[in-house]
């Protein structure tokens, strides 16, 4: 009985020619390069408006970048104390309740390895820096930046934070996370945040400029044009920068 | 002698304006059974039509002035409110999930027109691309149906019937507007040309995201409720070419967009067109042949770069046949066969896109013993080609009438085949754990038997029924396993389950123009720490009120108030924390009632004008699980229907 309907059914598939449709219209649905094909590094850097484009998926290092030389470097975040304790540098794992935050276990850690040069750094959207000061502005194009304004904005500089650099999700469901007690910039660290209140998390991005002053005092202008990769992948940041501004 | 009403009774209700002077006899056998419906054709139940108080399995019907004055926007809406025991509420990610006592939306087959729909999410289908516009009635089967039905049909059938076009013209145009910035805009046009017609059915809804939930420290599963707009446009064109030969075609577009991510929202389309040829051959002979195309796609859109990245498609081609013969004695023997070509594509496989074909052929023969017994029995044989699967299924029921007393009794088998998605999943769950496909799920099985009573008194109807549903292999999803990846979780098959439910409904008419319904449903899930139901359990108790009021004030104005209310009781629990190491987590819904006041007023025949405030004890879950009503208190909501057919009159 089973042969015959599943003779029955092949011969209607071909005669219908229904065999080989996978759908139809798919004209108006685009092509995502893979995520395999993002291009990491500086582009277009003939000129002082350039786009940086990192592959900051991943939790587990900073991503330090260097403007003048135009160079990225990759530095893990440590999970364990090895040598002498500086007082600061730990892991935090955190219970989050919308705004509330409760700690539920201090791991110190080793310091942070840096480079010996760098001006910014980036941890998945988050962001510390050199010694800089960071203002957002209102410009939601880097073409809009008016220089004469940028004196009247409001810089800020890093802050130790023990609750915005994640490094462990695998109990987010429970509102348990870990963080690295780090410094950040609380300006520049808003331009793309995950609120993962109840998950899957809901990703939003300001779109707007911000204003770096390096400690030399020259300036430089951000903007991230997109936080994810063709396929939607979070974590593939595109970043428009002109320096020096 | 008092004349007794020999009725049948619909766990529906129709609020009728033909209101009768006092003066007058108590109302009659045939305006009670026009009030309640009783005389609408159903096919639901037999695949042939049935008078709805003739039908030898119990069917509900939602009836178009029942669709009109619950001010429902959504088939969600609608089947909540009209139907005890059916409950929508919300999965991860907030998806819609479906229980009608007992049974959630994957052992729950929905319909329209008799013909299925592709695509699901979480195990239910798209919902929202149901367009209210185009549908007449809804036709509900609460219990197996496989034998007439095939997979899916475990727990019941929901059968959406559209519009057809009856007169020369027709058009209706609508709009509301409720809370959060929700608005619908409808219209349906029809034309009818001696041998010709068409019907063109449009809607669009939309409503902004809002916030729920706002105290942190609440446990909420959710703290949003994400908006969205969609587009829905239907076509159906009919051509008689012949007395007796009706030849259609039919074609569909849905558009939504979902806000879940402002940046990347999510986008479902649906393409659908099919054909379709009706034959009576000659007053006994009948044939029907029809081809369905049903595609259903989910997307991303990314806002920065303007792409729109198909992640999922599931493509069915069906070709169906049903031939109708009645024989001596009004027997009616029916004889059909369907096959249809499954094609799924989705971001949940790792590999290529998975096909398969499906076969069945089934029989139903119709006895009408005599004035007061009728049986009917059908048996189905359904063939799967991906995994070699076969399954014969049969179903007999039997209706008694004596007077003004009904009594149905039947045997159903149901069953489901496990789903390309379900034998091949390899998906990673945002890192915490996989998901994967078990390529040797056996079909669930559902053996129900039904038992139900309806009687008729005066201005009342009764209805008291029951059923019992042998749940077997049900096809569900494991606790947390380890292997050498991590975590995980794969599809199998639980054994053993029960589902007792239970159902009782009153229903009164009165001359001065008031009519009232109660409708009550108990389930009962005997299950062994699994649930029957994928995500949320059926609430034990659940209660439908309706109270109405129709009043004719002069020939071309009248008033129509409803008042409805559903009450849920509390339901307990056990799910599972989603993250190391998975322990067991109670929940507990706690109990709570919804009412709903409307108020119509009809102008000329033509024009409706609907206020109705939806919620008005103002209840807000204080938890807003997924099980919890999705609403922050009390929502007025505003609309205006036109038949300008009726106007030009």
């Amino acid at each position: 009985m089973k042969r015959i309907f599943f003779h029955i059914a092949a011969i209607f598939a071909l005669a219908s020619g229904l065999s080989s449709c996978s759908g139809i219209l798919d004209g108006i649905y685009d092509d995502a390069q893979p995520d395999s094909t993002f291009e990491e590094g500086f582009h277009g850097t003939e000129s002082t408006s350039f786009t940086l484009r990192l592959d900051a998926t991943s939790y587990d290092n900073w991503i330090y970048i260097n403007l003048t030389d135009r160079s990225i470097e990759r530095m893990p975040i440590p999970s364990t104390l090895t040598g002498r304790w500086d007082g600061r540098s730990a892991l935090v794992y955190q219970l989050v309740e919308g705004d509330r935050y409760t700690e539920l276990d201090y791991i110190p850690t080793d310091t942070q390895a840096e480079p010996a040069h760098w001006d910014f750094a980036i941890h998945h959207f988050d962001v510390k820096t050199n010694g800089a000061e960071v203002a957002e502005t209102q410009w939601s194009e880097l073409s809009n930046v008016d220089k004469s304004a940028i004196a009247s904005l409001d810089f800020k500089a890093d802050e130790w934070n023990d609750h915005q650099v994640i490094t462990d999700l695998r109990e987010m469901m429970g509102f348990k996370i870990g963080y690295q007690n780090s410094k950040v910039n609380p300006a520049l660290t808003r331009w793309v945040t995950m609120d993962f209140s109840t998950p899957p998390p809901v990703y939003s991005a300001t779109g707007r400029v911000y204003i770096m002053r390096l400690p030399s005092g020259e300036l430089a202008a951000l903007k991230m044009r997109s936080y994810m990769s063709e396929t939607g992948t979070k974590g593939f940041l595109t970043i428009d920068i002109t320096y020096p501004l | 002698m008092k004349k007794l009403i020999l009725i049948l009774l619909p766990a529906t209700f129709l609020s009728a304006r033909a209101a009768q002077p006092a003066s007058q006899p108590p109302i009659d056998i045939d305006s009670l059974e026009r009030a309640l419906s009783l005389n609408e054709i159903v096919v639901t139940g037999t695949r042939t039509p049935k008078l709805l108080k003739d039908t030898p399995v119990q069917t509900r019907l939602i009836t178009a002035a029942d669709i009109r004055t619950s001010d429902a926007s959504t088939i969600l809406d609608l089947l909540q409110s009209e139907l005890p025991g059916v409950e929508f509420s919300y999965a991860m990610n907030q998806q819609v999930n479906m229980n009608v006592s007992g049974f959630s939306g994957q052992s729950v087959l929905v319909l329209v027109d008799g013909e299925r729909l592709a695509g699901e999410t979480m195990d239910n289908v798209d919902f929202s691309r149901l367009n209210m516009e185009q549908v007449a009635r809804i036709e509900v089967i609460k219990g197996a149906s496989s034998a007439l039905y095939g997979s899916s049909a475990a727990g019941g059938v929901i059968n959406i019937i559209t519009k057809k076009a009856d007169r020369p013209w027709a058009l209706d145009l609508n709009v509301r507007g409720a809370d959060h910035h929700e608005w619908r805009y409808g219209g349906t046009l029809s034309l009818s040309h001696r041998r010709v017609d068409n019907i063109l059915s449009v809607s669009h809804q939309r409503i902004s995201t809002y916030s729920v939930c706002l105290d942190p420290s609440d446990e909420c599963d959710f703290r949003t409720v994400h908006g969205n707009r969609t587009w829905n446009v239907s076509d159906k064109f009919s051509w008689r070419p012949l007395d007796g030969l009706t030849l259609s075609a039919r074609a569909g577009y849905f558009f939504k967009e979902r806000y879940y991510n402002v940046d990347t929202p999510d986008r479902y389309r649906d393409f659908s067109g099919g054909l379709r040829g009706e034959w009576q051959i000659s007053p006994v002979d009948k044939l029907e042949l029809s081809y369905t195309f049903d595609q259903y796609d989910k997307s991303d859109f990314i806002v920065a770069t303007g792409k729109d990245i198909r992640d999922y498609r599931n493509l069915q081609h069906s070709v169906r046949t049903l031939y109708n013969r009645t024989l001596r004695h009004s027997d009616i023997l029916t004889v059909g066969g369907d096959f249809m070509r499954d094609y799924l594509d989705t971001y949940q496989f790792h590999s290529a896109a998975k096909t398969q074909v499906s076969a069945d052929i089934f029989a139903q023969y119709d006895w009408n013993i005599s004035k007061a017994w009728e049986m009917v029995g059908a048996l189905r044989y359904d063939y799967f080609s991906d995994g070699d699967i076969s399954r014969v299924t049969g179903k007999l029921s039997a209706r008694y009438r004596h007077n003004h007393l009904t009594l149905r009794a039947g045997y159903a088998g149901g069953f489901r085949a496990p789903t390309l998605k379900e034998k091949y999943m390899d998906f990673d769950m945002a890192g915490i754990f996989d998901i994967h496909g078990n390529p040797d799920l056996k079909s669930e099985t559902s053996h129900n038997f039904n038992l139900s009573a309806e009687y008729t008194w005066r201005n009342y109807n009764f209805t008291l029924g029951g059923g019992y549903n042998f749940v077997d292999d049900k096809i569900s999803t494991s606790g947390i396993l380890y292997g050498e990846t991590g975590p995980f979780i794969n599809y199998i098959n639980v054994k053993n389950l029960k589902v007792a439910t239970a159902e009782a409904a009153i229903q009164a008419r009165y001359d001065c123009g008031i009519s009232a319904r109660l409708s009550y449903a108990y389930t009962r899930e005997e299950t062994e720490g699994a649930s029957v139901t994928q995500y949320c359990p059926a609430r034990p108790h659940s209660l439908n009120v309706r109270l109405g009021w129709a009043h004719d004030w002069a020939d071309d104005y009248s008033t129509d108030i409803v008042l409805s209310g559903r009450v849920y009781s509390s339901v307990s629990y056990q799910s599972m924390y989603m993250y190391e190491p998975f322990e067991p987590r109670d929940i507990t819904n706690p109990a709570y009632t919804l009412w709903k006041i409307q108020l119509t007023q009809n102008i000329c025949r033509g024009i409706h004008l609907n206020i109705a405030v939806d919620n008005i004890f103002n209840y807000a879950p204080k938890v807003y699980s997924y099980n919890a009503p999705v609403t922050l208190g009390a929502n007025l909501m505003v609309g205006l229907n036109l038949s300008l057919h009726e106007l030009v009159k």
